[in-house]
Parts: structure tokens; sequence; C-alpha cells
């Protein structure tokens, strides 16, 4: 992947392959500027690769995908739409109308991510870990089979963080979809990963990708165990190692 | 008996008649009520202590008897005169200019086509135009209403342009990956998004229009509370000039205000998270 600057030519990614299995939760690691970001927005078909090509379900991405689910670092809520409303957004943006379905909908994901009693609040009610939650709601509210997560909790403080990272994962164990998940944070790669995409940076490529021995979805007591210590000392000596 | 007392304590002092009046001065619109009527008390005396002509600074009480002295109706013809002109040529620039700000945003060549032009036409010096116009247009208060629009259109297509721009890319990409038509982007997204950068534009704009308006006037016009105070000041008459100009001000204030109300009750968000002005 090529992008033309003012200042020439720049090279994001370089020989990027892997597969992602159906219903894997997929983490993709790496220093900030590598092109992950770029990477995701590939396999969304936000932007189309300068050569090569991504295929999702066997057929070659083309334009923007709309059976995937984003979620962006920062939760970019409407400011304008209460919770539910932003929740219903995506329907009432795609179609022009939402269904008694979609609301039914939208009261279940404001459920799983526990913000029933704040269906009504308006964004800058809602502290940032919340505002979150509902773009993960969001991403999910057209039931789709993959989810694409750009760094969503690297807004957050450390324990809210913490705390949405355990929960996205009882949500993946619910309903169990396709995610990739780009993040910069070792212990939040080794704590949700299948298996784990290590980029090196300028240009982006694989490093290597690790398969913890653990099944997931994981307790947070298990990152203490042996076999995952072992995983994040992996990662960190292969992030800081080039 | 503990809990008496310190529930007592509190309310002793609020109830204390100094420091509740204290508070009202402070919080309330008193402050700046009381220092309004100190300025007019200084200016008054100090007109009749220094003698002061009246046809240099009348006194506030010469200019409030100025104002009586003709018939209300006579006012309010000026003031629906210049309200009129204020109003229909903020609306056009409104329409227009909002029309416009959507081109320019979504359109990189409208942008480089169009902004050359806007900005000579706000690099025009409006009292330089006005006569030009009046003589193309004739004396009637279309050409009024284009001196308006002139100067109000340009505030007006930068804010809404900007606004519409300042639309986070995430938010578009969410929608391209939605494949909402760009009209139901424009709607949904973009035009609300641009709605707190278009109201600070409008604030602007408001008062400009009513310094456009005024201009126009005193170049020509039969009525209007610009035509007042040209008419007046060419026959010396300054209290009844400076009458004109407070209804001049309260008309900006009560347009601007209007404006801040529509804001507050209607796009209470746009208060909210951005800049509350």
């Amino acid at each position: 992947m090529r992008f033309e600057t003012k200042s020439g030519s720049i090279e994001a990614l370089k020989d990027i392959s892997f597969n992602v299995a159906q219903h894997e939760f997929f983490v993709v690691v790496g220093p900030s500027g590598c092109g992950k970001s770029t990477l995701l927005r590939m396999v969304a078909g936000l932007i189309s690769p300068t050569a090569g090509h991504i295929d999702v379900f066997g057929l070659k991405v083309t334009r923007p995908r709309e059976d995937l689910g984003f979620v962006f670092q920062r939760p970019n809520l409407l400011p304008w739409l209460n919770a539910r409303d932003n929740i219903l957004f995506p329907m009432r943006h795609k179609y022009g109308r939402v269904t008694a379905e979609d609301e039914d909908r939208a009261d279940e994901l404001l459920a799983l991510v526990k913000l029933q009693q704040f269906a009504k609040a308006m964004p800058d009610e809602l502290s940032g870990g919340m505002q979150q939650r509902i773009g993960i709601a969001r991403a999910l509210v057209h039931d789709p089979d993959i989810l694409l997560m750009d760094e969503p909790f690297s807004a957050l403080d450390a324990l809210t963080r913490e705390q949405l990272t355990l929960e996205l994962q009882s949500i993946w164990a619910q309903h169990r979809k396709t995610v990739v998940f780009v993040t910069h944070s070792i212990p939040e790669a080794v704590q949700l990963g299948e298996r784990i995409l290590v980029m090196s940076d300028r240009p982006g490529t694989v490093s290597q990708i690790i398969t913890p021995g653990v099944p997931a979805p994981r307790s947070p007591q298990s990152l203490r165990g042996d076999q995952l210590g072992q995983v994040a000392d992996k990662l960190r000596a292969a992030l800081l190692d080039h | 008996m503990d809990r008496s007392l310190t529930s007592s304590a509190p309310r002793y002092w609020t109830t204390d008649p100094f420091r509740s009046l204290g508070k009202a001065v402070q919080e309330g619109p008193a402050l700046p009520i009381l220092f309004a009527i100190l300025v007019l008390i200084v200016w008054e005396v100090s007109t009749w202590l220094f003698a002061i002509p009246e046809f240099i600074l009348p006194p506030p009480s010469a200019i409030w008897n100025a104002g009586l002295s003709q018939p209300p109706s006579i006012w309010a013809g000026h003031i629906w005169a210049t309200l009129q002109v204020v109003l229909l040529g903020l609306g056009i620039s409104i329409v227009m200019g909002g029309c416009l700000a959507v081109a320019l945003a979504l359109s990189r060549n409208v942008d480089r086509a169009l902004m050359p032009l806007l900005i000579m036409i706000q690099s025009t010096p409006i009292v330089a135009l006005a006569p030009i116009l009046i003589v193309s247009l004739g004396a009637g208060s279309a050409a009024r209403t284009v001196i308006v629009v002139l100067i109000t259109f340009f505030p007006l297509v930068i804010g809404i342009a900007t606004g519409i721009r300042a639309t986070p890319p995430e938010v578009i990409e969410l929608s391209r990956s939605l494949h909402a038509s760009t009209s139901r982007r424009l709607w949904q997204v973009q035009i609300p998004f641009a709605l707190p950068h278009a109201f600070a534009a409008l604030k602007v704009a408001v008062t400009l229009a009513v310094i456009g308006a005024v201009v126009a006037e005193f170049v020509a016009a039969d009525a209007g509370l610009g035509y007042a105070i040209k008419l007046a000041t060419s026959y010396f008459r300054m209290p009844q000039a400076f009458f004109a100009l407070g209804l001049l001000i309260a008309i900006s204030l009560l347009l601007f205000g209007a404006v801040t109300w529509l804001q507050r009750r209607f796009f209470g968000w746009t208060c909210s998270s951005q800049s509350r002005w």
C-alpha cells in the first residue's frame, strides 16, 4: 500500500499476507504509525490497496463493506442524538427509518453494554468509557459478521480500559463475531487474541503471528499464568526489538 | 440535638438579608444594570456640570424627551423600514450562503473557482459600493437589501463551510460504509455537525446586517433609523439622533438575543460541547 503525499510517496504497508478464520478473535499489534489503521480500512473497503487484494468470505473487497461493524479510536458519537438514537443511527442512516425490531435490538444492545438506564442520555453526559460502549453497540446494531476495532480503548483511562477489555471478551463469547482488533497494548493483545499478528513498522510488514496456547475467552487471572506471561514476553521482545 | 445545630447554622447565613442582597448583586443581572444606571447618572450630571452644549453631547434626559416628542408611529415606521431590510437581507443571505457553503464544502473545484470571488466581495468596502448599487438598482429597498446580503454573505458561507468540513472523518467513513446517499449524509451528518459553526457565524452576521442596512440608508432612503439619524444631524438635532442610535443598538441586541435563544431552545447540544458564544 502506497500513499502519494506532497513530500513523495510513502510505503505504508508491504507484503502483508494473513488469513482470519470465521469467528476468530484476531489481534493486530504494532508500534504506532506502522499502518495498522490503514490495514483495517482496507479490510473495510474504505481505501483500496495499490497492489494485492483483500478477500472477505471468498470475495474480493472492491467497495466499502456494509456487513461489518467499525469501532473507532474515539467514540465519534453524534452529539445531537441520545445514546439509544446513536445506536440506531446506522439503521436510520442506511434505510432512512428504523423499524420496531431495530428499536428492540437497540434496547438489547444497551443491556449488553450495561447502559439501559442511560438510553436517553446525551453523549456529553456520558463518560469516555460509556461513550465507547455506545460506540461498540452502534457497531453491532446491524448484526454484522465482522467487527473491526481500531484501538478502541486507547483514549480511555487504564481502569476503564481493563474493564472494557473484559466486557468486550464476554460480548464476543456471547455473540461470536469475527473480530479484527488493532491495538498497541500488549496486555490487551494477550488478554483478547486467539491469534496475534505482530507488525513491524515503515513499511508495515508481518513480523510474526503468535498463537497463545490458552483458549479464549480468558479470565483476567490467566494473564498471570506462565503460558500467557511467555506470550507477553514474546510480544514485548518482537515489538521492542527492531 | 447535634443535627439541629449543624442544619440550622447554614440556614441562618442564607437568610441574612445583607448576604442575600450581596449574592443577588454578584450573580443576577443587578450588577450590570446598576453600573449602566451609574454611567447614565454620571453622563447626565457631567453635561450639566460642565455645561456641555446639546449639539455636542446631549444628556440622557434630553435624548429621552426628544424620543417622546415624536409620535411613536414615526419611530415604529423607521424601525420597521430598517428591520424589514435587515431581516429580508439576512434571510436571503442564509439561504444562498447555506447552499453555496454546501457546494464549497463538498467540491474542491467549486471551492477553487468561487473562493477568490468571495474574498473579493468581502474585501470590497461596502460603504464605497453602496452609492454605486443605489444608482444601478434605484433608491428603493431592493438596493438596501442587496447591501445587507453582501455584507452578511461571507461570514455565513465561511462559517457553514468550515462546519461541514469539521465533520469527523471517522463519521464520514461510517456513513460511506453504510452506503448512505450523499443527500442523506449531508442532512443527517454534515449539516448537523456544521450547526455550531453556523450559529457562531449567524451571530456575527446579524450585527453586520444592521450595519449594512444603516450604511445603505445613509446613501439613499426615505425611511429607516439610519435615515432618521442623517436627517436629525443635518438639523443639529443631536438628541433625536442619539435616540435613533439607541433604537439601532436595541435592534442589534434583540436580533443577537433571538439567535442565541433559538440556538439554546432548539439546538441546545451546540452550546454544551462547543464554546458558549
